[in-house]
Formats: C-alpha cells, structure tokens, sequence
C-alpha cells in the first residue's frame, strides 16, 4: 500500500507522457502532432521534477533557518530542456506553415499521395 | 595552448563561428569562411588524434569542475577517430557545398545555410567528446535543428524536401524525449550524469530502473541510427537534401548515432556484474541481418540514384550491427572498420551524385542515360563506389565485408555468413542498375561536360581513399583494433 | 494537503491531455495545451522548483502558444479527423511504453525520498559547497551558470538555431510580407485590450531587468527575464499590430543581438581560455568566489540577449506573414 502512495506520481506522470506519445503517433494533422510532443515533453518535464523532489524541503535557494532543500540537478537539466522544446516546436511549426504553402494541406492522409517517391521532382513555387 | 585546449576548441570554433557566419551578407564570402572554419576544425582533431594515439585519456573539466560534479569532455582514441571522420566530412564537403547549392538556393539564404552547416558540425562533434550523458543530448539537439532545417532546403528543388524535414523532426524529438526518459530512470538510480560514473555506480542499483532507463536510450538511438523499423525518415531525408547536405548526413549522421551504440554499450547497456545487465548484443545481429537484406532488395527497386544510395547506407548501417552484435574485441573493430570505410565510400558516392545532380538537374535513374559518355570521370567514380559497395577485392569495401564474414566464420555463425554472401549478390544488381542507366544511350547527345572542377578534389580523395584503404588496408585494422581493446579494457 | 492537491492537479493535467487528444479544433486544443503547460507550472511550484515553473510559464505556456497561435492562422484552424487503424497503432505503442516505464519505477526510491541516490550523490555538493564556491544562494542559478554552464551554452546556441532554422524557412528568399491593410491595427475597436496593454507592457518590461538581475538571490535568470522581455514585446505587437513591432525592433537588429548573445557568452569562456585556465572556468576573471559572480553575470547577459531578441523574431516571422498566396 505504501508502495502504491511512493509512486503514483511517477505512474500518473507515465500516463501523460503517454498520451502525449499517443497524439505524436495518432493524430494526422501536423500541428496537432506538434502540440502532442508538447505534452510528451513537459509531462516528462514532470517526471524529473518529481525526482528532485524531498520530503518536508524548501526551493534550493539558500537561506539560514533551513538545512533541508530539494535537488537542484533535475530543476537546471529541465530548464535546458523546456528551451529546447520551444525550439523545436518552432522549427516544426515553420515547417507545417511552408508544408501548407506548398502542398495545400497539412493532413498525413492527404500529404501522403502528394510525397510518394514516384512523382517527378517539382520545386516548390517561390512566394 | 591550444594543443592544451584542442579538446573543447574542436567543438566550440565551428559552434561560435557560426552565429557569425550568419551574419555574412556575400554567399561566397561565407562560402570560403566555412571551408576555412571545417579545415581548421579538422587540424584540431588531427591534434587530438596524435594525443590519444598512443592510449592517453583526455579528460577536459569545463569550468574547471572535477567530474561528476562539472561536465567533463574525455577523449579517448575512438572520440578523437569520429572527430576526425566528422571535420574531414565537413571539410571535403565545404569543397564543394557552394557550387551544389547554386541555382536552388537563393544566394542570400546562403549564409544563413551555411551557418547551420557549421552547427550541425559542432553538434555532432560535440556529441563524440563529451562525457556526460545529459551533454549528449544538448549537442544531440543543436545537430538535430540544423539538420532538419538543412534538409527542409531541399525545398527549392522538390517540395518533398518539406515533409521529409518534419517526418524527421517528429521522429527525431521523439527519439531526443525516449532519450531524456533514459537519462531520467538512469540518473534517479545512480545519481550523476558522468558516463563513466554511471557506469560504475549502476552496478549496485536496482535492474529494473536501469533496464527500462537503457531501453529508452537504445530506442532513442534506434531511430537516429535509422535502426529498422524506425528507418522510414532516412531514405527520404537524404534523397530531398541538398545534395551536398545530403552527403555529409550520409557520412556522418547515422555514425554518429552508431557511436553512441558502441560508447554506450562500454558505460551503459553492458555493465559487468551480476545485475544492471542488459546484453543488447544479442539484439543487433537479427535487427543488422533484416536491415542487410532489406535494405539491399528495396535498393534494387528504387527509382532514383540517392534513394538508392540511401537504401544501401540502410543495408550498411545493418552489417555494421550485425559485427558489433558478434561482440568482443573483434567486433567492435569490425564495426569501425566498416563505418569508417562506409563513411568514405558512400561519402564518395553521394559527392558524385552531387556532382551529376549539379550538371543534369536530377538523379532520377533513367535520367542518367548517356553519363558514361557525357560525365566519364563522374561514371568512373560511381563505378569504383559500386565496386567497393559489392566487396570488389583491392577496395575499401572487400577489407571491412572480409573482417565480419570472416568473424562470423569463427563464431560459426552461418546465418550471418550466409546473410552477407547474399546481400552481396543483391548488391551486384543494384550496382549494376546504375553501370546500366548510366551506359544506356540518351535520347539526345549532350556536349562532354565532366565534373565541376570543384567536385575534382573531394571526389578524387574519396575515390583515392576507397582503393588506398583496399590496398593498404593495415592502417585502418591497426587503429580499429587499438580503439577496440581501449573501449573493452577501458570499461571499468 | 498538498499530496490532495497534488493529486488534483495530475487529474486536471490528464483530463485535459485525454481531451486535447480528441478535440479537432486547433484553436481549442492550442488554448488547452496553454491551459497544460499553466497547470503543469502549479506543480512545478508544488515540488519545489519555483525556477522550472518561471520558465514553463513564460516559454512553455506563453511563448510555446502565441507562436502556435500564429502558425494557425496559417495553416488552417480545423482538423480532418482520422481513421481508425492509425489510433490501434498508436495505442499499442503508447500502451507498451507506458507499461514498461511502470515496470522500470517498481523498485525505484519513493517520491520524495531524501535518501533516494538522485538526492545523496552529486547534489548534495551543490547544496553544500555552492555558497563557498560560488557565493550566491540561488543554487539553480549557481549550477546552470556554473557547474554545468557548458550545458546552458548549448541551449542558448540551441535557441539560436531555432531562429536561425525559422529565418531560413520563413525568411530571406522566403519571406511572404504583409501588404498594407493585411493586419490592420485596430485602433477603433480594442478600447480595453488597448488600455491594458498599455499598462502592462511597460511594467513587465521593467520586471524583466529584476528577474535577470536578482536570479542569484530568488528564482530568475537570463532565460526567464528573456522571455518576459521578449513576451512583453510579443504582447505590444498583439495589440497594437504587428507593423509597430517591426518597425520598433527590426529583425535585422534583432539577428544581431541574438548572435552577440551566443558570441558573449562563448567569448567570456574564450576569455577565461585566454587567461589560462579551463574554458568557462571564472574563478579565472577575478579570485574566488568574485570571479564566479562576474561570469555569471556575463553569461546571463549573453543568455537574456539571445532569449529576447529571438523570441520576439520568432514571433515576427509568423505573425507578419501573409496568409493567402
């Protein structure tokens, strides 16, 4: 039983992360699929928090009265990574925009018989 | 003092250099920068080589922070050998990136290409020097962006290009996330980021964390390293680069992530002692053999020269875990021979079809007829890479096909034996697709127009290099065997 | 207490990933994802990282939004909904991986354990040493400058690169420019939109210096003061259209600071290199622990320059782009 309370954080973190993981692999519109690693990232963004935390800690922020605070590794090792989240998401979100303009969708399905390796080469129109 | 520092300046020359390239208005002038920038970077590994030639660990504390507490670069012989790959990758195709680019890119974009180029370099060099396995996946992602964007500049000849980037980019940040999952399980039982000290400390730590933690990391490296069945984006993203691009991602991409296999099997998937371990060995062969014959019978299918080529790296990349699966020493000297000599042939193959892409336009297969007449140094180049690609004695190809067959011969490995000798007669006919497109006669009579003369230099050294390392193959095994013992008497 | 409220805010956080993956309206699901990103900062802050929550705040929730906000609009608000066999697939993989990483956490330390070896190994030496190595109190500010200021390097040759991928996709060549009348600044009709603007822009622009400057002593730094700088921009441009914001800061101003920023912080380890000791090693600038807090300064400087300038180009690029060819 107290196995069950010491790691339900983690499972229901597991549980995001796998919804988001869901999203990337299900949905066939491009932003969406975006959006969806989105949320695979920051719920594992979670998960890491979840590992630095310590029972009864302050912040790592040192100040006297306190002598017991939570890891500090997880917290830089997160803030490195919601940045390189946002630029991804930017990198893919200019891709989709210039795959809008060029193809006129953003759907797999209908991508899908425009991309096959087949077709002759066509350069994209230049705006 | 720079022979002091060659360690993190291998990195951090292209990585500073390139915000400034990108500022450059005059395409040629940033053209010559980064030719300059990937030549120094290469003089720099070079440096770094000599140092570890003779067994030296350098171990580099960024910030001059003792590891585990700081991030550490620690150069052994096989980083510094995959510096040097990288920088001289980078460098030959710096030769010849302006010309390939011109008339599909607009010469403004061009520095800002350029830069990313330099980026990605620094990312992948970045990769094989640190020490720390969180490093690892920031250099991952710095590579990573510029790669897709590199690729997606491809555009400008076919829209394809677009969907191939974001293909890659979904697949790729999924890969980077599998990735930062592993490093989660394996840092919550072990409590430091130190690849070395991981190693150790998982020794004692609980099996299961560490097995779901490496698996997540092998996943994660499974889909850079187009490991079957996560190779869908590869083919694509090499046919629809730039080719030039696309010829440095064939050199040196996929062997990135190939080292990352053979680094982390010394501190991470394989740890001596009776639990944490986790034999991935036993994996790769069955997955190498399906990407061989897979690779090899959808080569013979395809429809375009790159795509081809692409198909064939696939067949490579296979054989190159199927002789790390065969384990020990051996194996993995097995292994580097064959990415190092893959890195060079197939370099001077994708340079070729650059070189043909840049005279003709396209490199679709029937568009080749009449190159034996009209591009004969090209063809000839071609022909010699093919050759190699079958296992033709005297080339690069033969030394490193011999090495695993001969390996699994000992191990009496018959499948793997026999898995090889096919994929080597499929490689015949994928091979002789191209002697026969490019013999056929073209439907019009084209003026002899060769290579570029600014092909000459990378393609002929590529092409040099492929017969050379055939001949005189002894350089290549002596180093490849030394990189092996350090790895597997190193492993702590 | 606040294992309830934990547990309420992880259900909130799966109700709204479940719905956003069944919502085909990209508006909708956008907001909601903002709404995820907002929800996922309270537990930030629940757990003890007040720094991380800053950052998700500002980058994940709102900067991460506004640019998808700005893609919509030119991609297509509406999804085609999919068929069934993509879902099977996705559902056995998901489930798969979920069910695994399950297995891996079973002999894992409990949550907040502090006998846990994440917390007993390296950590403890930051927590310990920091005020005499580094002499700050923040020691989130202490390792992401300093003991791992090489990772924070990267990331900032990380933010970089998004910008530099975005001007190469949606830039140069490749740019579609507004034509006049495309974005109309709505000068009649936004009355309150405007008038709150107006107040805020100047007082999160002040707050950005604070953040950057007081990062040693409370949460803050150069990433989160970036991002409030820039958002502060991105809100102005909002509001008052997109032509102002161009025309107040150019891109091409804006690629320079943003290469200066990486160029400052890479420049302040050539410096230490040239001073002799290791790259990025400031006890080189001025004995310690001085010299720890002058790099420290330098690089977030560095950091605050690239984060700002980029995240206002960022959003330049999208948001002045026209929509129809």
């Amino acid at each position: 039983m107290s196995d069950l309370v010491g790691l339900f954080p983690y499972w229901a973190v597991i549980i995001l992360m796998m919804t988001g993981l869901y999203i990337v692999i299900a949905q066939g519109n491009l932003v969406k699929k975006l959006i969806g690693l989105g949320i695979f990232q920051v719920s594992v963004f979670v998960l890491y928090i979840a590992i630095g935390v310590v029972d009864g800690a302050t912040p790592p922020i040192l100040s006297p009265g306190f002598n017991s605070y939570s890891n500090p590794l997880p917290s830089v090792l997160i803030l490195t990574a919601i940045v390189v989240g946002v630029a991804t998401l930017a990198v893919g979100l200019a891709l989709a925009v210039r795959i809008r303009e060029s193809f006129g969708t953003i759907e797999e399905e209908d991508l899908l018989p425009l991309t096959v390796p087949e077709l002759p080469p066509e350069p994209e129109a230049r705006p | 003092m720079i022979a002091q520092h060659a360690a993190v300046l291998v990195v951090v020359l292209p990585l500073l250099c390139a915000p400034l390239v990108a500022l450059l208005r005059d395409a040629r002038i940033a053209g010559a920068a980064v030719l300059i920038i990937a030549a120094l970077d290469a003089a720099l590994a070079t440096l770094l080589l000599c140092q570890t030639l003779d067994g030296t660990v350098i171990s580099y504390a960024l910030g001059n922070w003792a590891p585990p507490i700081g991030i550490e670069y620690r150069i052994d012989l096989l980083a510094a050998a995959m510096a040097c790959l990288l920088s001289y990758a980078a460098t030959l195709v710096a030769l010849f990136l302006p010309v390939s680019l011109r008339g599909t890119i607009a010469p403004g974009d061009q520095p800002r290409l350029f830069a990313a180029f330099l980026l990605c370099l620094a990312g992948l060099v970045g990769i094989v020097v640190t020490g720390d396995i969180f490093n690892v996946f920031v250099f991952l992602e710095i590579s990573s962006l510029s790669t897709y964007v590199l690729i997606a500049m491809g555009a400008g000849a076919d829209r394809r290009a677009l969907t191939a980037a974001f293909d890659y980019l979904v697949l790729g940040a999924t890969g980077a996330t599998f990735f930062v999952i592993g490093i989660a399980f394996l840092y919550v039982v072990t409590g430091t980021l130190n690849m070395a000290d991981l190693g150790e400390r998982m020794a004692t730590a609980p099996k299961r964390a560490v097995i779901v933690g490496s698996s997540f990391i092998f996943v994660g490296i499974a889909l850079k390293a187009a490991m079957l069945p996560l190779h869908r984006w590869m083919p694509n993203a090499y046919a629809y680069a730039p080719a030039g691009i696309g010829t440095f991602l064939a050199m040196t991409a996929t062997k990135v992530s190939i080292y990352l296999l053979i680094r982390m099997s010394d501190f991470v998937f394989d740890t001596p002692g009776e639990i944490g371990r986790v034999n991935f060995a036993a994996l790769l062969p069955p997955i190498g053999l399906a990407m061989l014959v897979a690779g090899s019978v959808i080569a013979v299918t395809t429809k375009d020269l790159r795509r081809l080529l692409a198909y064939s790296s696939i067949a490579n990349l296979g054989l190159m875990l199927v002789a790390l699966g065969l384990g020990g020493i051996a194996g993995i000297a097995a292994a580097l021979v064959n990415l190092f000599n893959h890195a060079i042939i197939k370099g001077g193959m994708f340079a070729t079809t650059a070189a043909v892409l840049h005279r003709r336009g396209t490199t679709r297969m029937d568009a080749l007829a009449g190159l034996s007449r009209d591009m004969p140094v090209a063809f000839g180049f071609l022909v010699l890479g093919g050759l190699a690609l079958i296992g033709v004695p005297l080339t690069a190809g033969f030394v490193s096909k011999l090495l695993v067959v001969k390996l699994a011969f000992e191990q009496a490995n018959w499948l793997v034996v026999g898995g090889v000798m096919l994929t080597s007669l499929i490689t015949v006919a994928y091979v002789w697709r191209i002697v026969e497109a490019g013999m056929a006669a073209p439907a019009k009579t084209a003026p002899r127009h060769d290579l570029h003369p600014a092909f000459l230099l990378p393609v002929g050294l590529l092409g040099a290099a492929t017969i050379g390392l055939g001949i005189w193959s002894e350089p290549m095994l002596t180093l490849a065997g030394r990189i092996a013992a350090q790895m597997i008497g190193g492993a702590p | 207490m606040e294992t309830l409220l934990m547990i309420g805010l992880l259900a909130a956080l799966g109700a709204l990933a479940v719905t956003i993956a069944f919502m085909d309206d990209l508006l909708v699901v956008t907001m909601l994802s903002g709404i995820f990103s907002f929800t996922c900062c309270a537990i930030f802050v629940l757990f003890d990282a007040p720094d991380v929550a800053f950052t998700e705040a500002c980058v994940g929730a709102g900067v991460s939004t506004v640019l998808t906000l700005a893609a919509i609009r030119l991609t297509g608000r509406r999804e085609k909904r999919v068929g069934r066999r993509a879902s099977a697939v996705g559902l056995i993989v998901s489930t798969i991986c979920g069910l695994a990483l399950v297995y891996g956490t079973l002999e894992l330390p409990r949550f907040g354990d502090p006998l846990a070896p994440a917390n007993q190994h390296v950590a403890p030496h930051y927590l310990n040493e920091s005020a005499a190595e580094i002499g700050i109190p923040n020691v989130i500010t202490s390792v992401l400058g300093s003991y791992r200021g090489y990772d924070t390097m990267g990331e900032t040759v990380v933010v970089f690169t998004a910008a530099l991928g975005v001007l190469m996709l949606l830039g140069g060549s490749q740019a579609r420019p507004l034509r006049r009348g495309d974005a109309p600044a709505r000068a009649d009709r936004d009355v309150i939109l405007r008038s709150i603007a107006t107040l805020f822009v100047p007082m999160t622009l002040f707050l950005a210096p604070y953040v950057q400057f007081h990062g040693a002593y409370s949460p803050g730094g150069g990433f989160q003061a970036g991002a409030i700088f820039g958002g502060a921009m991105i809100l102005y441009g909002l509001v008052f259209g997109i032509d102002r914001l161009n025309k107040l800061v150019p891109e091409r101003v804006l690629k320079v600071i943003a290469a200066l920023g990486v160029l400052t912080y890479g420049g302040t380890g050539l410096v230490t290199l040239a001073l002799g000791h290791q790259f990025l090693d400031y006890d080189a600038l001025s004995p310690r622990p001085s010299g720890q807090q002058i790099g420290l300064t330098a690089i977030e400087f560095g950091v605050f320059m690239t984060v700002t300038c980029v995240m206002i180009l960022l959003f330049q690029r999208f948001a002045s782009r026209r929509s129809e060819p």
